[in-house]
């Protein structure tokens, strides 16, 4: 039986995963940071840089179907060939959130405001979506702890966000479109926290073949 | 596992004069399902179903403890007749090896041999045979041509069809595909999977591929121990064994 050309293909796999996972991390962290400066050219690379997350994740895909037409991976391969396609989905995901907040500095007024809990969302959205990644590539179960404990710290602040926007909203009226569009942000930052835990959940049936719901 | 048992093996242990072939052997066949077995070559996958039907009793030397019930008597009893076991429980080999007679005659062996004489009987059993065999079509009007002048393929599934003449009600087949070509090998898959309504099926194969595409149940012998044994599909996306998983990823063997 081919074993070293199959270990091959699930190591490529490996690394496109890990590659596309750094570069979706990387744009979530530019998003937010171009939010916070107002920063166009940032920006314009997060909206640009999301094609060649999308062109991962077709590739990966492309690599998954050959691998099982070509190899017929059972087991444990077979879990870690199927479920790539799951985390790449996901990454490919967080990676459209990411230019959704790019795009949204057109929208914004000049001299906007970002609320720091929406700063640090972001920063935290974009370490979880490496931590997740590396949950899968690298089997590594103790990020896992962390990962759920990043998430509810995501989720108190999306929470947060909605009396001091609402209050904007309320109180000063020519700076609501955006606070408008901060509510989308937020939206998009705790979708990304979302999926991330999703990488994760997959990352834990791969590992141990049982379905466990974080 | 809610499926009904046909065979139930009990510490079954087998030697070769003093090779131990076959390890305190525990497994339950059930009925109307295709039970898959595999592991590397020389592991006793053979000596284990050629056990279920004491054809081993038949090499010298050979010594076996342990039970095998099927329907719940225990075949190695003193005074279980052997002919009728093995008619009750038939064995299609690696090698399709037809007599060399008409097509015809080698279907009606098994039947002659038991005792029916009537022509219109063995016609008639004959041609469910071949029904069954998926061959009646592609034999049907040269029933007295010699079987050797058949394919490979063709001659598989005549001697399906022989072992299904005598109305067994469990088939081994023992690597039935290891010399068929991929669209030989297509219709015994099939075939197993139609013959597995009417008959309990015990195959053992080399092909990994082959077990979890036909089989219900599959058990991974290594070095005479059943390592593993579980539902197909379990064995296939999960096994527990980490012996299984190396064997069936391609890691060992």
């Amino acid at each position: 039986m081919p074993r070293k050309a199959l270990d091959r293909q699930i190591d490529k796999i490996r690394r496109d995963i890990l590659e596309m996972s750094e570069l979706v991390s990387d744009a979530v962290l530019k998003a937010i940071t171009a939010l916070e400066n107002n920063d166009k050219k940032m920006a314009n690379e997060v909206i640009i840089g999301d094609e060649l997350i999308d062109n991962y994740y077709t590739h990966i895909k492309k690599r998954v179907i050959q691998t099982i037409a070509l190899h017929q991976p059972v087991a444990k391969d077979l879990r870690f060939i199927s479920i790539s396609l799951d985390v790449a989905y996901n990454l490919e995901r967080i990676g459209d959130y990411a230019r959704d907040i790019a795009e949204s500095l057109d929208y914004m007024n000049k001299g906007y405001f970002v609320l720091d809990e929406i700063s640090e969302m972001g920063r935290i959205s974009s370490q979880m979506s490496g931590d997740a990644a590396d949950v899968f590539v690298n089997e590594n179960r103790e990020n896992i702890d962390e990962i759920l404990k990043k998430e509810d710290r995501v989720d108190e602040l999306y929470k947060s966000v909605f009396p001091t926007l609402k209050n904007i909203i309320e109180k000063k009226y020519e700076k609501y479109p955006d606070a408008l569009n901060l509510i989308l942000i937020a939206k998009f930052l705790e979708r990304i926290a979302d999926h991330s835990v999703n990488i994760a959940n997959r990352a834990m049936y791969e590992m141990s073949g049982e379905e466990e719901y974080l | 596992m809610d499926d009904k048992n046909k065979i139930m093996v009990r510490k079954l242990n087998l030697w070769y004069t003093d090779n131990h072939v076959l390890k305190d052997v525990d497994l339950d066949i059930k009925e109307n399902k295709v039970t898959a077995l595999i592991g590397p070559s020389g592991c006793g996958k053979t000596t284990f179903i050629r056990a279920l039907n004491r054809m081993n009793d038949l090499i010298e030397g050979v010594r076996v403890t342990g039970e095998v019930f099927l329907d719940g008597r225990n075949i190695y009893d003193k005074d279980v007749d052997v002919v009728s076991l093995r008619k009750r429980v038939g064995m299609v080999f690696q090698k399709p090896n037809p007599f060399p007679m008409s097509i015809f005659d080698n279907v009606a062996y098994g039947p002659r041999i038991h005792g029916i004489g009537d022509k219109k009987k063995l016609r008639e059993i004959v041609k469910e045979s071949l029904v069954n065999a998926a061959l009646w079509d592609e034999v049907k009007d040269r029933l007295n041509m010699n079987a050797l002048d058949l394919s490979g393929g063709q001659q598989q599934r005549l001697c399906i069809a022989r072992t299904l003449a005598v109305k067994p009600e469990v088939i081994l087949f023992d690597e039935p595909c290891s010399a068929l070509d991929p669209i030989a090998t297509g219709k015994i898959e099939d075939l197993i999977h139609e013959l597995k309504k009417q008959y309990t099926i015990v195959i053992v194969t080399h092909n990994m591929q082959q077990a979890a595409r036909v089989s219900d149940y599959t058990g991974y012998f290594l070095l005479g121990e059943m390592i593993e044994f579980g539902k197909t599909k379990q064995i296939f996306e999960n096994p527990k064994k980490k012996l299984t998983e190396d064997y069936i990823t391609g890691r060992f063997g």
